[in-house]
Parts: structure tokens; C-alpha cells; sequence
């Protein structure tokens, strides 16, 4: 990993954190078993192994544990795409263009503080319980973030880079396709990692819209019958889910930009 | 001087910058300059004495306030290869190898592929980097990096090569070097060369003729010719030729900042 903390070899960094996270297990361990927190608030590590073990033989609700995983997965990414989809070319042109910024920069600027969790109440009024609301939740707050870091990557390109290309005779759009965008990169795919951590905490809120499967949904429903075991365990998924996309990203970023901050 | 033909003519040019709530900067104040074909003119002077502005209006980078600069008498009005500028950053675009920064420009203007690798090959070899044509910029060092930029600016066989305090920030011994790199590519492909500097010796090292500046208005105070015969080696430096013209300077330099 590139960083300024990266004294520590990646041998002393694996052991530093498989000892971290050992001992939060160990604590975890005495704290229940040594009866000083109530199994109600917080279940043994034994009473989980247990639950998780049942889960994956009977599924919550009739339903199996990766059909809810991949409910709340595919919610995440169908918001997520279509964000990309979106945002990344409208936070281009933001970037490039100052009429457009100044037309579209306050509304954005003005959505994004807002949480996501307070426009439920009228996305249901306009557009029902549904899967479009749910996915509709994480694309608005998703595409916010991928059109700030989009507009702030073409703000940012060097100016001598823009010079260099208009003088080696550079068309409007060989410039755009060969220089801004390549050089905007790096904030590009801040934005993608930014938005898809977002997306997947939206995920658990889209869910609170009458869901029946996805793992938000198992949260809910278990708090409310108190079956405490499949909350910690459902959150468990979600940040190993999450875990994963970003250790995915970062992967891909590492491969992709291996140019960048050189 | 190679030969007298006008190659760029700067006419009654001056540059006011006018910033907002601010009262406008001339940055350059109605400056006439002839440069010939295949000379190699050095603007020397202090940081604000518009040598920049300047090399960026032949470019066609800045368009003058008043006046006129043209090149082999048609006015410049927008940047293009033949006229082609090496920054004193590199520039060069980090994504790409020193093979595809060096080849980026002539493979969009539509030159066929072997013209260019033909090209690419040539100048590669001319600025030292053979053997480094598959490498990302962050893989060379300071003073390769600014080979590949004059690599680059190369390749589009430009007539006119202006650059903009290109070893600023290198070291002395790589400054030195890079100096030297450059008096052989003049040698070799001949092109008129404008070159911004501050530093005294490297305009005398390089120059046919040296223009000193004075900043607020910019000002062109000087007029140079050094006629140190060519080719020049570092060996130079050390001549009492050299010497002297260096001293004359210096003390002109001195005179006008006190």
C-alpha cells in the first residue's frame, strides 16, 4: 500500500492487524461468557456461530442468506451504475464548462448536504413502495458524489498538461478524450469509491420502504420480533460485503493508476 | 547568427493585465524584436519581467494587448506544433509511456504510424532516453523527464522551439548537461530557439544573442551578441571570452536592480 503511515512492512502489518482484531474477539469472548454484558444486548460468540449456522441451513424468513445479500448487492449496484452513468459525464461537463457549472453547481450543492434518509418520506409519495424508490434513494445521493469529484478532476488538471496538448496540435475532442479525462482519472475514481460506500450504507435505509429480502430488511425485521443474534450477524455481512467492494476498487485503482500521485 | 532572415518579428507588443478591483499590470510595455532564422535568443531577467508572457505570445498561448508578433510574417494566433514549447515542468502526461507522450500529438494529427516511429526513434536516440521508450514518466528522473519533453517538442519538426526556464529546477550537474543536450539538437536540426532564463551564465552559454529584461513595466534594457564560437562545450564556461561577456552582464544585471 502507498501511504505516509507505511513504516511497517506488510508482514508486521498483517500480524498488527490479526492481533487488533483478535483481541477484540477475546474481549467480546470474556465480556459475554464472564456474564458482563446480558446475552440479550450481546450474544455470545458461541450463540452466533450457532444462529449463522442455522441461517445458512434454513435462510431468514424462508428465505436463503445470500438471496438476501444479493438483494441489497443488486439494489446498491443498479443505483450505483446508473449514477455512474450519469454523474461521471454531467460532472465532466460541470467541470469543463462554466455556464453549466454556475446553472447546475447550487442545486448540487444544495442536495448534497441533505441525507438521503429525509427524502424518503417523498420519494414514497411520488413513487410508491417499490424496488424504483429503493434504488432511486442510493442513485440521487450516489450520482451527487460522482459529479463533485468529476467536475473537481477536470478543475484540477494542470494547466501545462492542457498547453501541452492544444500545442502538439490537439483537436477540442482529441484534448478532452486524451488529456482532461485520463488527467481527471484519479478524481473520478475517488468519486466511485466514495459513492459505492455511500451507496452500500443507503442500501440498509432504501430497505426501511417495505422490503420483503435484502439484508436491511433482516435487520429490521429482527430488531422488531428481537432476534438480536441476526441483527449483529446482518451487520457483520454488510461490512464484509463492503469490505470486499472497496478492497475490489482499490485493486482495480491500484492496476488502473498506477500513475497516479507519481 | 546563423543567417538574417526575420524568422519571428515582435512589433510594438505590450501586455496589460487588468485583474479585477485591482489597477492593471503592464507586464510587458511595447516591446520590437527581430529574431532570425536558426539563432538561439536567450530573455533574461527577474520573475515579472514579462520574458514568459512574451515566449507565450510567440507560442500563441497569450495574445498581445497592442502590437503584433508573426512568424515568417503571418501572424500567430493560436498555438501549434511548429512552434512548440517546453515548459518548466515537463508536461508530460503521466498515464502514458515515454514512447506514447513522444508519438501522442503527431498520432492524432493523423501522421501515418512509421513516419512517426521513424520520428520517435530518431529523437529518442538525439535527447539520450534509447532503451527508455517503454518507460511511465515516474520511472525517470528529473532531468529525463524534461529530455523526453524536448523530445516531444521534437517531433512535430518544429521551426521555432521556445522554452520557458526548462532547467530550473534540475541540479547543477544535470542543468549543465541538459544545457549541452541542447546546443547539439540546435546543432543538428537547426531550429530558431527562444529561451527564458534568469540565470546570467546559462544565457551566455547557450545564446547568440542575449535580451536582458527589467520587470514593472517589462522592458527589454539590453542588447548582447555573444559570438563565443560554436559548437560550445562545458569548456567554455572557463574561457576569458566567456568571462568577460558574463561579467558585463552580471554588472548590467546588478545596475539594474539597484
Amino acid at each position: 500500500m502507498i501511504g505516509p503511515n507505511t513504516t511497517a512492512n506488510g508482514g508486521t502489518y498483517l500480524l498488527l492487524s490479526f492481533l487488533s482484531v483478535g483481541s477484540l474477539l477475546l474481549a467480546w469472548l470474556i465480556a459475554t461468557n464472564g456474564g458482563f454484558v446480558a446475552a440479550k444486548i450481546l450474544p455470545t460468540p458461541q450463540a452466533i456461530g450457532h444462529e449463522v449456522y442455522s441461517l445458512i441451513l434454513h435462510g431468514y424468513t424462508g428465505k436463503p442468506l445470500w438471496l438476501h445479500a444479493s438483494a441489497s448487492l443488486f439494489r446498491t449496484l443498479l443505483g450505483l451504475i446508473a449514477a455512474l452513468v450519469i454523474g461521471i459525464p454531467l460532472g465532466l461537463l460541470v467541470g469543463a464548462s462554466s455556464i453549466i457549472n454556475a446553472l447546475l453547481t447550487p442545486i448540487f450543492s444544495f442536495l448534497r448536504p441533505v441525507p438521503a434518509i429525509a427524502l424518503i418520506p417523498l420519494i414514497i409519495l411520488y413513487f410508491g413502495i417499490g424496488e424504483f424508490s429503493k434504488v432511486l434513494v442510493i442513485f440521487i445521493t450516489a450520482t451527487l458524489y460522482v459529479i463533485l469529484n468529476a467536475s473537481a478532476g477536470v478543475k484540477s488538471v494542470p494547466q501545462d498538461l492542457v498547453r501541452a496538448g492544444i500545442n502538439m496540435g490537439l483537436s477540442r475532442g482529441q484534448l478532452f478524450r486524451h488529456v482532461i479525462l485520463p488527467a481527471s482519472a484519479p478524481h473520478i475514481m475517488t468519486g466511485i469509491k466514495t459513492a459505492t460506500a455511500v451507496s452500500w450504507a443507503l442500501v440498509v435505509a432504501s430497505e426501511l420502504i417495505a422490503a420483503q429480502v435484502g439484508l436491511g430488511y433482516m435487520i429490521m425485521d429482527a430488531a422488531t420480533f428481537y432476534r438480536i443474534p441476526d441483527v449483529y450477524i446482518a451487520i457483520a455481512i454488510i461490512g464484509l460485503i463492503g469490505l470486499a467492494l472497496e478492497t475490489l476498487e482499490t485493486y482495480a485503482e491500484t492496476r488502473i493508476l498506477h500513475w497516479r500521485g507519481r | 547568427m546563423a543567417n538574417g532572415t526575420v524568422k519571428i518579428r515582435i512589433e510594438k507588443v505590450s501586455k496589460i493585465f487588468a485583474a479585477q478591483r485591482q489597477a492593471p499590470v503592464t507586464a510587458l510595455d511595447v516591446v520590437t524584436i527581430d529574431i532570425h532564422a536558426e539563432e538561439i535568443l536567450c530573455l533574461l531577467g527577474p520573475s515579472g519581467c514579462g520574458k514568459s508572457t512574451l515566449l507565450n505570445m510567440i507560442g500563441g498561448f497569450e495574445s498581445p494587448s497592442t502590437g503584433a508578433v508573426s512568424i515568417n510574417g503571418r501572424a500567430v494566433d493560436r498555438p501549434a506544433p511548429d512552434r512548440a514549447m517546453v515548459f518548466q515542468t515537463p508536461a508530460l502526461f503521466p498515464w502514458l509511456t515515454v514512447d506514447q507522450n513522444i508519438t501522442l500529438g503527431a498520432k492524432c494529427r493523423g501522421v501515418p504510424r512509421e513516419v512517426y516511429d521513424r520520428g520517435a526513434t530518431e529523437f529518442i536516440r538525439a535527447v539520450g532516453l534509447s532503451g527508455f521508450e517503454h518507460y511511465y514518466p515516474y520511472q525517470l528522473s528529473g532531468g529525463m523527464r524534461q529530455r523526453v519533453s524536448i523530445a516531444r517538442a521534437l517531433l512535430g519538426h518544429p521551426e521555432v522551439l521556445l522554452l520557458d526556464e526548462p532547467f530550473g529546477a534540475l541540479d547543477a550537474q544535470t542543468r549543465l548537461s541538459m544545457q549541452e543536450l541542447l546546443l547539439r539538437i540546435w546543432d543538428q536540426f537547426r531550429p530558431t530557439i527562444v529561451f527564458v532564463t534568469h540565470d546570467v551564465e546559462e544565457a551566455v552559454f547557450l545564446a547568440s544573442r542575449v535580451l536582458l529584461m527589467s520587470a514593472r513595466p517589462g522592458r527589454i534594457r539590453e542588447e548582447i551578441v555573444v559570438a563565443l564560437p560554436r559548437p560550445r562545450t562545458f569548456e567554455v564556461l572557463t574561457s576569458d571570452e566567456f568571462v568577460a561577456i558574463k561579467k558585463h552582464l552580471l554588472s548590467l544585471v546588478h545596475d539594474l536592480s539597484h
